[in-house]
């Protein structure tokens, strides 16, 4: 789990240093900044683990440095361990100097387990001190986890592990085209595609249709008259379209029936807030995450299946052990949080700020929501320009 | 003509069902109107009771959960809170005000077994005999579903209006004292307020 981020120079993010809880909302008036935290957290951890290995990855998605330096920190727990990743970029006449370290907090302490400046890394296991040269365009998690054997890379391993598994979640999915009807060899392909197992709601409901039925299951009772009352039932058939059973004739088809009506639907004729909850779930019991990093859960939603699903949410979550970052203009989404896990994005002349209310202002809270209003009531005055 | 208030949509999507199935009638009119929390429905909740009462319903109940308050507290905050303040009619309108030991999820310990018909891998061995004596029951409801490993996973919100339609209304009765002040009010026209 994600305990704190640190990020100088990235975006609007000049300066934000943010706490995380198991569930964390960014509240914030539009364009202070709460999409930037969230992408530059993903876009961090993804290239730490090899994604966009390129000397411009180090700049991320902005494409190139605004100021002569930029830094991050990502601290994070993984079962009852706690490590810290930082990395420093400055550029100069002389070129780009990166400073790259992973620590582990051991004995109260913070113990460097590998250390990097420019193109040479120093790696600490056990009494073993190894130094390596390392390309410029890839990170010292992603180069130990290519090259060392197994027996040594036992606290790189889960770093690695966790931080693969942040994943970003905008929901809308606008890039990906989806189809109801799924060719075997368009199936194949996208299996063969690893990167795109996270990303096709079609996809991955035939994948886990095939794999895991049980789960699939699972998911269809979720969405059913038992559960959210959204979809009564999901099929998915194949079709042989010519005379061979090679994967060029064989056909998946994916649809969804309505529980008012009985409709047959396919995915592109469900309403917006109906993809937006089957996203949402598959999300949370298909993709293999860690921390989501989720947009908004409450666009397109009506509030009382809001409610419905995000209780989902956090019950899975927590039994998943998976930890939720979410932005949110919602006071009904707000409402259903506590206080403790409320973040105030703001932009000011400096920049993302991200604040969180202190002790004493969380002390006011439980008595106030018992005797005067609710949790977004009493926010209001705290998020104040 | 039936009028909820309530803590949450979710408590008025429960009462509505339990109305229904108490009076063995689908057909009856039931507004309700849930709040985002009990402070909210205390200090707003009269408004909607006059409204209520302004546009023809006239058999009112209203909800507040116990949790680990003393009932009559409870009891007192909505009498002063919210009818006083609406000035309702009361010898025209019968009102109900329903304090669910701790809370409703207590009725579904009650006769827990329903919960097979809704999470059908859910399959309960232990009875509750004295439900309302649970200190928190929808932590306990998590729990089990969790330690049975029920897919999919038992959450109050989505699931307790399903699982109300199925479970025995005569064991609630039998062994949930609070529920049966909703029972008599459905069955009998008994109302609780104001105490005789």
């Amino acid at each position: 789990m994600l305990k704190k981020v640190k990020i100088k120079n990235f975006l609007s993010c000049t300066d934000v240093e943010l706490g995380l809880d198991a569930v964390t909302a960014l509240i914030g008036r539009n364009a202070a900044g709460k999409t930037n935290i969230l992408r530059v957290i993903e876009e961090r951890a993804q290239f730490a683990v090899g994604a966009n290995k390129s000397i411009a990855g180090w700049e991320g998605i902005q494409g190139r440095l605004e100021k002569d330096s930029s830094e991050y920190s990502l601290e994070f727990s993984i079962e009852s361990e706690l490590f810290k990743y930082e990395v420093s970029i400055s550029r100069s006449n002389k070129g780009r100097i990166i400073i790259e370290n992973l620590w582990k907090y051991i004995d109260n302490n913070w113990k460097l387990i590998t250390e990097r400046e420019g193109k040479t890394a120093v790696f600490y296991h056990a009494d073993e001190i190894i130094e390596l040269n390392i390309s410029a365009s890839a990170s010292v998690i992603y180069t130990l986890h290519s090259l060392l054997p197994e027996e040594k890379l036992s606290d790189i391993s889960p770093v690695f592990n966790y931080l693969s598994k942040v994943t970003y979640y905008d929901l809308d999915n606008n890039l990906i085209k989806e189809f109801s009807s799924i060719s075997e060899n368009q199936y194949q392909q996208w299996l063969a595609d690893n990167k795109k197992i996270e990303r096709s709601v079609c996809m991955r409901l035939l994948h886990q249709w095939h794999s895991n039925k049980e789960q699939f299951e699972e998911i269809k009772a979720l969405l059913g008259e038992n559960g959210l009352n959204l979809i009564k039932d999901i099929v998915i058939k194949t079709v042989l379209w010519g005379e061979e059973e090679i994967d060029d004739n064989l056909f998946h088809r994916i649809s969804f029936t309505a529980v008012t009506r009985n409709n047959i639907l396919d995915y592109e004729d469900l309403s917006f807030g109906t993809r937006r909850v089957i996203a949402i779930i598959l999300a949370l019991l298909y993709d293999n995450n860690s921390t989501l990093l989720i947009e908004q859960p409450e666009d397109g939603i009506h509030v009382g299946l809001l409610r419905k699903v995000l209780s989902l949410c956090f019950t899975y979550a927590e039994h998943l052990n998976k930890q939720l970052v979410i932005t949110t203009h919602s006071a009904e989404v707000i409402d259903l949080l506590e206080a403790k896990m409320i973040r105030f994005v703001k932009m000011t002349e400096a920049g993302t700020k991200a604040s969180s209310l202190d002790d004493k202002t969380l002390s006011l809270v439980p008595r106030y929501i018992a005797n005067e209003g609710t949790l977004s009531e009493f926010l209001e005055t705290e998020d104040d320009e | 003509m039936y009028a909820i208030l309530a803590e949450d949509n979710s408590d008025i999507e429960c009462l509505k069902v339990l109305i229904k199935r108490i009076a063995k009638d689908n057909s009856i009119k039931i507004k309700g109107r849930g709040f985002s929390g009990c402070a909210k429905m205390l200090r707003d909740g009269w408004k909607d009771l006059e409204k209520l009462q302004n546009t023809g319903y006239d058999k009112f109940i209203i909800c507040y959960d116990r949790d680990k308050d003393a009932y009559q507290k409870r009891y007192d905050a909505v009498v002063t809170k919210i009818i006083k303040r609406s000035g309702i009619n009361k010898s025209k309108n019968k009102i109900c005000i329903l304090i669910p030991t701790e809370e409703i999820e207590a009725w579904i310990l009650a006769d827990i077994k329903a919960v097979s018909t809704v999470i059908s891998s859910w399959k309960p061995t232990k009875e509750f005999p004295n439900p309302e004596s649970i200190i928190n029951p929808k932590e306990k409801l998590k729990k089990l579903s969790e330690t049975k490993k029920s897919k999919p996973l038992y959450d109050h919100v989505t699931h307790n209006q399903r699982i109300l339609e199925k479970v025995d209304l005569g064991i609630v009765k039998n062994k949930c004292p609070s529920f049966k002040v909703l029972a008599d009010f459905i069955e009998h026209g008994t109302p609780n307020y104001p105490k005789k």
